[in-house]
């Protein structure tokens, strides 16, 4: 298993895209920080200096939600790649217990995600203490709850970065998983707005990144403690991750 | 050593692979042809594990590939020299696939240097020719040093320098006792490469046998007697030692055309019976000749292998 793992990471760091993307991630997050913070007195109709701090720092967290974009195409790339240029039989080839590849990737796909979604989310994070300060603030405190957010928002890019992996495995297809892992994106939104669809709100994935990160509110349709949100975080991951290695395992190449 | 074994592969209605059944010997070059769309390919996808057969089976060493403990140290592949990715230098390509093997980066440096790629190593394989491709391709399957090789039309856009490389390295690892199965369209190519050729036609087995032995079966002995009423007695002794023999009737010259017996042998019972010759000359027709008419069943298959249809090909003698 070490052995595929580290036959995926030379993989995933020999091509321009899988690098590329990882920093494009990370500016990406950046700037959209940096606009949802300038732009917080006209959506918000007040001055920075006006708004509780915790929101300032919040709002420059969305950037993480670009991150997470651009993640899902980096997972999907990991996988999708391999089918259009053919690389997917000399892999199966040499790792013919195609489940291990599928894992392999998954770790690979988690392990870049990690760290670009923890860099991002800092940098975030300092935009909107950089912000606060800028208007005369004092920054929020970096203390449990400040980390606890920021680790919890980056699981988010993390998360959605193997949903696209495993969709473009499942559909042989790069752009299969970008849209897929898009849609997955997609519906908390659509549950919010339909009220009948409420019961899936603390089933869904970004449930337990709000959970993990103390952003939902008790008694909200979403809202689930930390243990179960890591629960079910794990089970985001570990469930796609166990499908797409059996599709992979039980299909012609 | 490969053991095919009643291997079957459909497509809804389409069979590709019809229960085919052969064996390839280590020692020894054997050479994989068929037409295109003759189930070459998907014949040997089935014997590496990467498509799964409808019927029968495919080992390696009695194994199946998926079962193999080492498999690149086993068994060294190339199916297709475009499963590459573009944007990824030889030495990178290489090095996912050591990694993935376990093998070390100084077999890198030794493959590359082997494959007369190594001034290219550190080049994006997408500026590459198909040439550069298929001794990248035949690098990665080296990489193992594996005791089986098996290779989908490596010949596929090499020059004729690539061409006699590859043929040596295939006949090398072949004396060293490894199992080498090549496919190739290059027929006349695959004569002086293969030793051994099993011959398939719309995914069935068509002959398999050396290359002598199918040629031997096309080549076609002209005899002619000195004095045209001896043609009878020679036809009726050639045909008792094992010879097709076909008299031609279009002329009173009273000439054979004989299948199935060296030109020593019918000389030899030429003199034997007394029987002066005016003609004793042996036309090859190769083995391209050869391919084509057993793809077209113009000719009854030769065939070393008991598993061979068809099986008359086995037969012989008769004066027709």
């Amino acid at each position: 298993m070490i052995t595929t793992v580290r036959s995926e990471m030379v993989k995933a760091t020999t091509v321009r895209s899988v690098p590329t993307l990882a920093i494009v991630a990370v500016g990406a997050a950046v700037l959209l920080a940096a606009v949802f913070v300038l732009s917080l007195p006209i959506t918000q109709g007040r001055t920075i200096a006006d708004m509780p701090p915790s929101d300032v720092v919040g709002a420059a967290l969305v950037g993480i939600d670009v991150a997470a974009v651009v993640l899902i195409v980096l997972g999907s790339l990991v996988a999708g790649a391999e089918y259009p240029t053919g690389t997917i039989a000399p892999t199966y080839l040499l790792t013919p217990h195609r489940e291990r590849v599928v894992v392999a990737k998954a770790v690979v796909v988690v392990a870049i995600a990690i760290v670009v979604a923890i860099v991002a989310a800092v940098l975030c994070a300092a935009i909107g203490q950089g912000a606060l300060l800028l208007a005369g603030r004092d920054a929020v405190p970096v203390d449990g709850r400040l980390l606890r957010t920021l680790a919890g928002t980056a699981t988010g890019p993390v998360v959605y970065a193997v949903a696209g992996l495993v969709i473009a495995v499942i559909t042989r297809s790069t752009g299969g998983g970008v849209a897929g892992a898009l849609a997955l994106l997609l519906v908390p939104g659509i549950v919010g707005w339909i009220d009948a669809l409420g019961f899936l709100a603390p089933l869904l994935p970004s449930a337990a990144v709000h959970g993990l990160a103390g952003v939902s509110q008790p008694g909200t349709a979403e809202y689930l403690a930390a243990a179960p949100a890591a629960l079910l975080l794990i089970g985001w991951i570990m469930a796609p991750v166990g499908i797409a290695a059996w599709r992979a395992g039980a299909r012609d190449v | 050593m490969i053991t095919v074994d009643g291997l079957t592969k459909r497509y809804g209605e389409l069979v590709a692979v019809d229960d085919l059944s052969f064996t390839v010997e280590p020692g020894a070059v054997t050479g994989f042809i068929g037409a295109n769309g003759a189930g070459k390919s998907t014949t040997m996808r089935m014997v590496l594990g990467l498509d799964a057969p409808t019927a029968g089976t495919a080992t390696i060493d009695g194994k199946r590939y998926r079962s193999l403990a080492r498999p690149a140290r086993t068994v060294g592949a190339l199916l297709d020299p475009r499963c590459v990715h573009p944007g990824r230098s030889a030495r990178d390509h290489l090095r996912w696939m050591a990694a993935a093997a376990g093998i070390g980066k100084a077999r890198i440096d030794e493959v590359l240097e082997l494959t007369g790629i190594a001034h290219a190593a550190d080049r994006r394989v997408g500026g590459f020719s198909l040439g550069m491709r298929q001794r990248l391709g035949i690098a990665g399957a080296l990489l193992g040093d594996p005791e089986v090789l098996l290779l989908d039309e490596p010949l596929n856009g090499l020059d004729p320098d690539g061409i006699r490389w590859v043929r040596e390295l295939l006949r090398g690892m072949a004396v060293q006792g490894r199992t080498v199965f090549v496919s190739s369209h290059l027929l006349n190519e695959m004569e002086h490469t293969a030793e051994r050729i099993v011959v398939i036609g719309h995914g069935k087995l068509l002959a398999t046998g050396t290359v002598a032995e199918l040629r031997s079966h096309t080549m076609v002995l002209r005899i002619a007697p000195a004095d045209p009423r001896a043609s009878q007695v020679l036809a009726d002794a050639l045909s008792r030692a094992g010879g097709r023999v076909e008299v031609d009737r279009s002329t009173d010259s009273g000439g054979l055309a004989v299948r199935g017996l060296p030109p020593e042998a019918a000389g030899r019972i030429a003199l034997e019976r007394g029987v002066a010759l005016r003609e004793l000359a042996m036309h090859d027709r190769g083995l391209e000749d050869t391919f084509l008419a057993l793809s077209h069943g113009t000719e009854p298959a030769a065939a070393a292998d008991p598993a061979a249809r068809p099986t008359e090909a086995l037969s012989r003698g008769g004066v027709s």
